[in-house]
């Protein structure tokens, strides 16, 4: 399926604390992206206001499913009831691409509700890949792999974290979700030029950007997702953006969030960059 | 990886970086502030009758004896209020089922507005089946917790026989104390047994008052349908 998708613009987070105002005001962005979890409804039930939202939205549009609970590097077998509930997500809203993470998220029926990172190793590329191959079959839909921030590496590594990424995506014919605060954060943190990471993605595999913020602790960068998306970050969008051209542009910002006009002022900035960066 | 998460473990299989321990306290402070957040946007009453230290060393003892076994935190804390009842916390357990029941009410099936119904004759009774909202939770409560419904209460809940109900109104989940037999009735509808099953059993003078409750809860949207 490679990571050809539909060009979407730029989108920001549906989250709860504007499910008001997003009914009222049809905000000036392109599309929006949910956490899957949260509209997959729970053992009691599926239902409630957060759909009800989902299904208004989802009309006016595009809604695209992000994940964090796939655990695709998990050596667990992959969850059948969550597949379901996420078939059933996917067969209400229609998106054009749903996505989640390379990692590893628990382990013997244990969630630790964290991003793992797993160790770039052959073996782990043909784990991974054959688990996203069976997701993609099943969900019949484009399947985009974000990579994550990270704070350890583990030994043994047989490749860079870019030619892990480029080689499960490759694997397993699917798209790439490239969070370019995570690719900067890593820089940092594991001491790597940024751009040697997104020329070693391959150009016909990314799908979707993410952009976000973080927090600097005397050196060590912490992965936050709670705050406007840095200068240096912006920077390196543009570098992203000059090398693969127009990609659909998420603006993630998980905590403290904002009111939903600065969430829409960061989506405006993301589309000048795209305007002013890529040639028509 | 897990045994860090929990605050043990060997270095051995990380790559060699400076600042490691601070590496490795990432991922682990990172596990048990997720779990505590859910837990206290979850059960806020329950947090603030705690307060952040003491809640925080619940937490941990409630975290090592039922780990997250969901997919979505919005579901961790199912266990909270059974965990409570065992260390005899008295009527915190039953606060924590009111405020487990706020969360399953929210998200409890097709929203729909509620809308102004009338109660049966009584004559129709025998035959009738109720069709409750799903969003509608009855509970048998030991205690008064129902006074702390209100975040800024700081009532002390008594011992005794309790009810209450916990709905959603359109966007909001509220609660209405009832009496524990009208909560017991009212349970016994969601098991889907049918009117006259429910009031075969009561007294005949209790017909009336029966037939008053109905009413409220039909006029508070507790009630979809009759069938």
């Amino acid at each position: 399926m490679s990571g050809k998708v539909t060009f979407l613009g730029v989108g920001i987070g549906l989250r709860r604390e504007h499910y008001a105002q997003v009914l009222e005001s049809n905000p000036r962005v392109d599309w929006f992206e949910i956490v899957s979890e949260n509209f997959m409804g729970t053992q009691r039930g599926w239902g409630g206001r957060p759909l009800h939202v989902l299904d208004e939205v989802a009309r006016k549009y595009p809604v695209v499913p992000h994940g964090v609970s796939l655990s695709l590097g998990s050596s667990d077998p992959l969850d059948e009831a969550y597949l379901e509930r996420l078939e059933a997500l996917c067969r209400r809203i229609d998106p054009p691409w749903i996505s989640d993470h390379l990692c590893w998220t628990g382990v013997d029926g244990e969630n630790f509700h964290d991003l793992l990172p797993l160790p770039y190793t052959e073996e782990a590329v043909r784990h991974v890949a054959e688990r996203i191959a069976r997701v993609q079959h099943r969900l019949q839909k484009p399947f985009l792999l974000e990579n994550i921030s990270s704070y350890l590496c583990l030994k043994g590594a047989e490749l860079t974290e870019w030619e892990f990424l480029a080689e499960v995506s490759r694997r397993a014919d699917c798209g790439i979700l490239l969070d370019i605060n995570n690719v900067y954060v890593n820089s940092r943190n594991h001491g790597f030029r940024p751009e040697d990471y997104l020329n070693g993605i391959p150009m016909d595999r990314v799908g979707q950007f993410h952009l976000a913020g973080h927090y600097d602790r005397d050196g060590l960068l912490i992965d936050t997702h709670d705050t406007a998306v840095p200068d240096a970050v912006w920077s390196l969008y543009r570098f992203a953006l000059e090398r693969f051209g127009p990609i659909s542009t998420l603006i993630e910002w998980d905590a403290s969030v904002p009111t939903l006009d600065a969430l829409v002022e960061e989506a405006v900035t993301a589309r000048e960059y795209q305007s002013v960066t890529v040639a028509p | 990886m897990r045994e860090h998460l929990r605050g043990r473990g060997s270095n051995d299989m990380f790559s060699p970086c400076d600042r490691l321990e601070e590496r490795i306290a990432v991922y682990r402070d990172g596990y048990y502030e997720r779990l505590s957040e859910a837990i206290r946007d979850n059960f806020p009453r329950v947090y603030h009758v705690f307060g952040d230290v003491a809640f925080r060393e619940m937490l941990f003892e409630f975290a090592q004896h039922f780990p997250s076994r969901v997919r979505n935190l919005n579901e961790f804390g199912a266990c909270l209020p059974g965990f409570l009842a065992e260390r005899e916390r008295g009527w915190l357990a039953d606060l924590a089922r009111l405020e487990w029941a706020a969360v399953e009410s929210f998200f409890a099936g097709p929203l729909e507005k509620n809308t102004p119904m009338v109660a049966p004759p009584l004559e129709k009774w025998e035959t009738t089946r109720v069709v409750l909202d799903p969003s509608v939770i009855p509970l048998e409560l030991d205690w008064s917790v129902t006074e702390r419904w209100d975040l800024n209460s700081a009532a002390e809940p008594r011992p005794g026989d309790f009810g209450a109900v916990v709905y959603r109104a359109w966007e909001k989940v509220d609660c209405q104390t009832v009496a524990r037999c009208d909560a017991r009735l009212l349970l016994r509808l969601v098991e889907g047994q049918s009117l006259a099953e429910v009031t075969d059993d009561l007294p005949p003078e209790e017909a009336p008052r029966i037939q008053t409750s109905f009413a409220t809860w039909a006029k508070l949207g507790w009630i979809r349908g009759f069938e």
